[in-house]
């Protein structure tokens, strides 16, 4: 027996902890069974050199505690995607890059054995003690199929096990074979390599375990008659996504309101309570304000991320992916490109880590450079200020608003640039890498586990409320100090004609006198034909680190000049400087500008941060930004010069 | 009985499973009645022939659904495996190359070997896991004849059991039974209730 699962070998505590690897195809049921192990003990890393996330776990054992990896899913050992090359490297002992583990956990599918055991049989190659876990038992007798466990368990010569989700007495079974995986019986002789020899051998295999396919899920055959149809297929597909974002807009809009009530409230306590006019001025409108206007899309980003991993977890998604394969070909991209796509329009971020399941190098780089351009989480609160501004919020056709309507063109808008994007990324990159089949699983509908719903979403609010922490509040801060230093005395502005009693023109006076606004001067040039003053040039140049930042700095701004009501003190700015001094600044060829803008731009740091580690180098990234400030300037300019001659 | 294989024909299924308590020995897993015979072999086509003869493999039998084949000294499988594993896929390939050795036979003796392995494995588990005893009588023509002894002698579902458990796993090795039946004086059936009592434990 191994020593280093005794609790009571205090010299053997030097000894390294037993490692366990989880070896499977997606949704083989591995993650499930990772969380069953672990518990909430996961940590989340990276594989040096890419990023491909890396899940570990502590799983404790009669007190000895065990790692476990979950390592990414993959079809089988051939490294096609950057996930399969990970897992490659982990089962590899003459690679030091990744600790190899002591055994590995390999989860079959019993719904789909046969494909499995090709995973499995490449898996005992590597001659690494292996433990064969069987889900989804349920589900094959469910469906008329059987399987004799202890029969396989003979024919591949090593441990065997079903484990049922949610079932203990199987969990129990087997954690009593965990922590000494040099114990587990190894097959006499690996499975062979040659393919119609691993064929026979799996047939072979299959037969010895009595293994009869499943009737097709009656249930998953019903209902894919409908939603995999191409015209009542197509016709769901654009009703669930509809009315994913109904839901988005609708239920988290009182969520909103209240939030940004209360950071309000906040906002106005201190500054009552605060004698310093400075220090209650900067608390209230640069940490209430500014972390307030963007945690205000917190019940939006949970809610779109409950909807998706619902979806995910059901096992719509690859569904739509099947359904989108032939309008993403047009992009010359494949169905799961389109799944990164859709992820994008909750954020880039995911977006692009999302990539990472499609095989081919040419294919992710192009969903890369795309993504970025679908309307995500962040663009939402600066189209939402913006179309307020111009578009009135009276004027409707029947059910149909005109604000909900430019809404939905700022969307479909997005989409398409960012399928136009990926196909000329993807044209340019055709000469390199070979086109690599489409090949998707479709899982039988399943009802999530609650569980794995609660923490993708909670995984997706962490890095939200993250980003919040770090970018956007360190930039709202520096921000607030560009715009209201340096500090003036009663005598200078006396000096200056401002009326010392008029707390507003004094605001005003500050702003307008700010280092900020010396930056915003200073970028004129380049944002003059667009027709932005020196205000909105801070705003945007801010929002360069994160797009949220743009509606907490026109807040401060604004409210400098009518603290009570900021959106209306917007509306009755007046352009600063110039020409057109003293004309009103939003009007509405101006904010189609900025709206087309921030359609196109890469405004985002952690978008940049993850392109950077997804690629590898800083080349992607800054092709990326560049290409998009292009487009976003010159489309811009189209905006303003068009909607300036209809209007 | 047994066709050929044409070239380009998938290949047999097989696979090997361990000989408890002999690491020289795998017995490598076929389909049903792939070979005519069961029993020792005396030659085999092209590769699988020649490791026969130079001393790699030390014995070589069939099984109703099995080749046993036990390595000489000092030989592994995981050296000799893939070899053989190769050779042995193209010999099935042609079961009319194959010759059975001394002892070897077909059909009855064939049916008889089956019925032996049914009672050694699971099915025999089975009926001595309730107390019983299960013996092979006879085998003629097709037909079996067992014996049910001890707790079966008198238990109301040993028929059940015999016609269920005992013929299905016979015939999986043997698809052409004709027959299976419990010797004479096997016990009469009793009470209802403990039919029932032992028909609801069966199905586990």
């Amino acid at each position: 027996m191994s020593t280093a699962d005794d609790p009571h070998g205090g010299a053997t505590e030097v000894l390294r902890r037993t490692r366990l690897a989880l070896v499977g195809s997606p949704n083989s049921g591995k993650t499930t069974l990772f969380n069953a192990l672990t518990g909430l003990r996961a940590k989340t890393g990276n594989y040096p050199g890419v990023t491909v996330s890396r899940y570990e776990g502590a799983a404790v054992i009669d007190g000895a505690e065990l790692i476990v990896e979950d390592l990414p899913g993959s079809y089988s050992l051939d490294p096609i995607s950057p996930d399969e090359h990970i897992v490659l490297e982990s089962l590899d002992p003459s690679n030091d890059r990744v600790e190899t583990p002591d055994g590995l956990l390999v989860t079959l599918d019993t719904t789909t054995l046969q494909r499995s055991l090709n995973l499995l049989a490449q898996v005992l190659q590597t001659d690494l003690p292996v433990c064969v876990v069987l889900t989804f038992s349920d589900e094959l007798t469910r469906r008329q199929g059987s399987l004799d466990v202890a029969a396989l368990g003979r024919a591949l010569g090593v441990p065997t096990l079903a484990v049922t989700s949610g079932r203990r007495h199987d969990l129990a079974a087997l954690r009593e074979l965990l922590p000494d995986p040099r114990a587990w019986a190894r097959p006499a002789l690996p499975p062979p390599v040659e393919p119609a020899e691993v064929r026979a051998w799996s047939q072979s295999v299959l037969a010895a375990a009595r293994y009869t396919l499943p009737a097709q899920d009656e249930r998953t055959r019903r209902i894919d008659n409908v939603l995999l149809h191409p015209l009542w297929g197509s016709l769901v597909f654009f009703a669930v996504m509809f009315s994913l974002f109904q839901v988005i807009f609708t239920v988290a809009a009182p969520i909103q309101d209240q939030i940004d009530e209360f950071f309000g409230y906040l906002g106005s306590q201190a500054q009552e309570h605060i004698s310093n006019a400075l220090v209650g001025g900067f608390i209230a409108d640069a940490l209430f304000g500014g972390v307030g206007s963007v945690l205000v899309f917190l019940p939006q980003i949970v809610l779109l991320f409950v909807m998706i991993s619902l979806l995910e977890g059901v096992g719509y998604m690859s569904r739509a992916a099947f359904l989108m394969d032939r309008v993403m070909a047009k992009a010359g991209l494949e169905g799961r490109a389109f799944v990164a796509l859709l992820s994008s329009m909750a954020c880039a971020v995911p977006g692009i880590m999302a990539t990472r399941t499609l095989p081919s190098a040419r294919d992710r780089l192009a969903t890369m450079m795309g993504a970025p351009l679908m309307t995500c989480s962040a663009r939402l609160p600066v189209y939402v200020l913006l179309v307020g501004l111009a578009v009135d919020p009276n004027l409707r056709w029947g059910p149909v608003g005109a604000q909900g309507l430019t809404m939905f063109g700022l969307y479909v808008g997005g989409a398409l640039a960012a399928m136009t994007a990926a196909w000329v990324f993807s044209r340019l990159g055709r000469s390199k890498g070979p086109l690599l089949p489409f090949y998707m699983e479709m899982p039988p509908y399943r009802i999530p586990s609650a569980r794995s719903v609660a923490l993708s979403v909670w995984d997706a609010s962490k890095t939200f409320l993250r980003k919040v922490g770090k970018i956007i509040l360190v930039v709202t801060v520096l921000l607030w100090l560009l715009l209201n230093l340096p500090a003036r005395d009663n005598a200078e502005l006396r000096m200056a004609g401002v009326n010392t009693a008029d707390a507003t023109a004094v605001s005003a006076y500050k702003i307008d006198h700010s280092y900020g606004a010396a930056v915003g001067r200073g970028v004129e040039p380049v944002f003059e034909p667009l027709g932005f003053d020196w205000r909105i040039n801070v705003g945007v140049v801010a929002s360069l680190s994160a797009r949220e930042v743009f509606v907490a700095t026109l807040g401060q701004v604004a409210s400098a000049e009518k603290a009570e009501a900021p959106q209306t003190a917007l509306k009755k700015l007046k352009v600063a400087d110039g020409p057109r001094a003293g004309e009103p600044l939003f009007t509405g060829p101006v904010v189609a500008a900025l709206l087309v803008f921030f359609l196109f731009a890469l405004q985002c740091t952690s978008t940049i941060a993850v392109m950077r580690r997804e690629t590898g180098s800083w080349k992607w990234p800054a092709i990326a930004f560049s290409y998009m400030f292009v487009l976003a300037w010159v489309m811009a300019l189209l905006a303003r010069i068009v909607v300036g001659a209809l209007s | 009985m047994v066709a050929n294989r044409q070239p380009g024909d998938a290949l047999v299924p097989v696979h090997p499973e361990a000989v408890t308590g002999d690491a020289r020995a795998l017995r490598w897993r076929t389909p049903v009645a792939v070979l005519a015979f069961v029993g020792a072999v005396e030659a085999a086509p092209d590769d699988l022939g020649r490791l026969m003869t130079d001393g790699t493999l030390e014995s070589l039998s069939v099984e109703p659904d099995a080749v046993l084949a036990r390595l000489g000294a000092g030989r592994d499988w995981r050296t000799e495996g893939p070899r053989f594993r190769t050779a042995v896929q193209a010999a099935l390939g042609r079961p009319d190359g194959w010759t059975p050795g001394i002892g070897a036979g077909t059909g009855d003796d064939a049916l008889r070997m089956a019925v032996e392995q049914v009672i050694a494995g699971e099915v025999g588990d089975y009926v001595r896991s309730h107390g019983g005893e299960i013996s092979l009588v006879s085998v003629t023509d097709g037909h079996v004849e067992v014996n049910l002894s001890g707790a079966c002698s008198h238990c109301p579902a040993s028929e059940m059991t015999l016609t269920q458990r005992v013929d299905v796993a016979v015939r999986r090795l043997y698809p052409e039974l004709r027959g299976l039946r419990a010797a004479p004086n096997v016990g009469a059936p009793t009470a209802a209730r403990r039919l029932l009592g032992m028909a609801a434990t069966r199905g586990r």
